[in-house]
């Protein structure tokens, strides 16, 4: 009897072979839930502080929960950033240059596939190269370049970059293209052929509704990283792209312009903590609400297009 | 005989037509651009109105960043501890996460949300504002038995600083692990079942199992994360060399040609510690083969 309870009590705790028991399980949560809540951290605290007024900011017995909430904070952060003009620009921008990037990855990884181009070997050294490199290298030339163009200024140095596939990470997209383009048989393609199609018919015909996990996938992380790209977007673009995350960077600067104030330290009209963040969050709200709503998407398809790169 | 070698020839045009956007892209957006900015940072770059004119200064930029500049060696060393410290940490983290969540258990999907949404908002001015301008990214350890503890085992102020600055970096660090736990996960998934349980069999527990078939299987993997752990980490225009490196571009009696040199040593430092953290882990893998 003694035995049995200990061996039930054994196997509640420590788990069979089959399925782990109390403890792992308890181990498991415990770590996730730590851990999550390191992580989410910076998250709360933007929506907890955010939501206070300036007496709730300075008081030390007001810990997360707000004692009323405040929407001023909101309300401002709305207008130094220039909100809606702000989505705009980055919605436009990063839908174009990530349909761009998607477009030529796809053209160049499929000739990369399914031809037997010379010097295979230097081009997948060179596109590994490229995700290699720091992009501040290659800034300062690019700006030279376009300002040689007189493009700086305008929008079309990103979208040029994305057309030429040397946006942020592309590397990695071109090679999930190739990926799939290699994957399935070359007799699909001489089949199209023989019934007349020429290449860029097979191509859009055959190739493409093979790819379309790795078309998700490029567009989707290319729309997040042209959103959150800022570096070569403020230098070689600057004033006719400000995106939310370049307001954002500016944000201190428009918020004095928009709300002057005499003293630093007043609790009224001055730039806190709460207007700051809510600034913040306003400025990932927009990409927060695509996850969410295409959260499965963007799991499985780094699960299922292998980025992980064998 | 001559139809079908211009029949492949052609083959072989139509499959550079196809690759040639990338390749156009990459000779005008990346090739030239690195040649040049490795001229221009060995030049002295005057801007006039008929064009620019280059003339050659040898290692002039390079000597003054690392001897005379005050604050670029400080920052370059701050951004070269972030990145040596930040990637045991994230590779460990990412593991065992990825680990965590390759059980079967309600909540699952939940977590693997909550884990990657760094790699949706994270930018540079969400990274300053959340790092820099506000504590939102600071655990308060200000109280509790860790901070004493802490305080115990950094004593020195030089050290201090440093501990101070990873501490404070901490969650930021971590949330440089969203697309790591996936890659992990993604090959945890494809490990075949029967090995453990033929290991299982035989009489091994999970920690060994663990050592001795999981980590192997993911040795190539995490060579690949840590490469994209630095790339990652080295990119993100809040990194202190990268503020450094933009800051002085448009100077006016150096323009863009002190950038370049600096932007080469970084690029150089962080190919360098590419090169060593992967030489570390295989040479580890060797002895453990032997």
């Amino acid at each position: 009897m003694k035995q049995q309870i200990r061996r039930a009590a054994r196997r509640f705790a420590l788990g069979t072979s089959g399925r782990g028991g109390f403890l792992s399980k308890a181990l498991t949560y415990g770590v996730l839930v730590g851990m999550g809540f390191v992580y989410l951290y910076p998250v709360l605290y933007m929506v907890s502080l955010s939501l206070m007024n300036s007496a709730d900011l300075v008081d030390s017995t007001v810990v997360w929960i707000p004692r009323s909430i405040s929407l001023d904070g909101f309300t401002k952060a709305i207008n130094a950033l220039g909100f809606w003009d702000g989505l705009k620009v980055s919605v436009f921008l990063s839908f174009s240059a990530s349909l761009f990037q998607t477009i030529s990855l796809a053209c160049s990884g499929y000739g990369l596939a399914r031809f037997d181009l010379p010097l295979k070997k230097l081009w997948f050294a060179l596109i590994v190269l490229v995700f290699l490199i720091p992009s501040s290298v290659t800034l300062i030339p690019r700006y030279m370049l376009f300002n040689g163009y007189k493009m700086v200024g305008t929008i079309w140095p990103a979208l040029i970059t994305a057309l030429g596939g040397q946006g942020v990470k592309s590397s990695l997209f071109l090679l999930v293209f190739y990926q799939f383009f290699s994957s399935y048989p070359k007799a699909l393609d001489e089949a199209a052929m023989i019934d007349g199609a020429g290449s860029l018919r097979v191509f859009i015909r055959v190739a493409i509704p093979m790819a379309i996990p790795a078309i998700t996938v490029t567009f989707l992380f290319s729309f997040i990283w042209f959103w959150n790209e800022t570096m070569q977007l403020s230098l070689l673009s600057g004033a006719s792209a400000r995106t939310l995350p370049i307001r954002l960077a500016a944000f201190v600067d428009s918020f004095n312009k928009l709300y002057p104030s005499n003293d630093n330290t007043s609790v009224g009209g001055a730039l806190n903590e709460a207007i700051r963040l809510a600034g913040t969050l306003l400025s990932i709200l927009p990409l927060m609400i695509i996850y969410l709503l295409l959260q499965k998407t963007f799991v499985q398809s780094v699960e299922r297009t292998g980025i992980a790169g064998e | 005989m001559r139809s079908t070698s211009h029949l492949v020839r052609r083959r072989r045009m139509t499959g550079l037509a196809f690759f040639s956007p990338w390749l156009v892209g990459f000779l005008l957006l990346t090739l030239f651009p690195l040649v040049y900015s490795l001229v221009i940072s060995f030049s002295e770059v005057r801007i006039k109105v008929s064009g620019t004119e280059l003339s050659f200064v040898g290692l002039s930029h390079y000597r003054y960043a690392l001897l005379q500049d005050a604050s670029f060696p400080t920052k370059l060393m701050e951004s070269i501890f972030l990145i040596a410290t930040g990637l045991p940490i994230v590779l460990v983290f990412s593991l065992i996460i990825s680990l965590l969540l390759n059980q079967e258990f309600p909540g699952r999907s939940f977590y693997r949300l909550v884990f990657f949404l760094p790699v949706i908002i994270m930018s540079g001015p969400v990274l300053t504002q959340l790092v820099n301008e506000t504590d939102a990214m600071k655990l308060r350890l200000d109280s509790g038995i860790l901070s004493q503890y802490l305080r115990m085992i950094s004593p020195g102020r030089g050290q201090g600083r440093l501990f101070i600055l990873f501490m404070d970096n901490l969650v930021r660090t971590l949330w440089f692990s969203g697309i790591q736990i996936l890659v992990f996960l993604a090959v945890l998934q494809k490990i075949d079942r029967s090995m453990y349980e033929a290991a299982a069999i035989d009489g091994a527990t999970g920690w060994e199992m663990f050592w001795r078939i999981t980590l192997p299987y993911l040795r190539s993997t995490i060579v690949i994360n840590t490469i994209y752990t630095i790339v990652e980490m080295g990119a993100v225009s809040s990194d202190p060399t990268n503020v450094k490196i933009m800051s002085h571009l448009l100077e006016v009696n150096r323009p863009f040609s002190y950038s370049a040199a600096m932007s080469w040593i970084y690029a150089l430092a962080q190919l360098l510690l590419m090169g060593l953290a992967t030489l570390l882990l295989f040479k580890r893998e060797g002895r453990r083969a032997q």
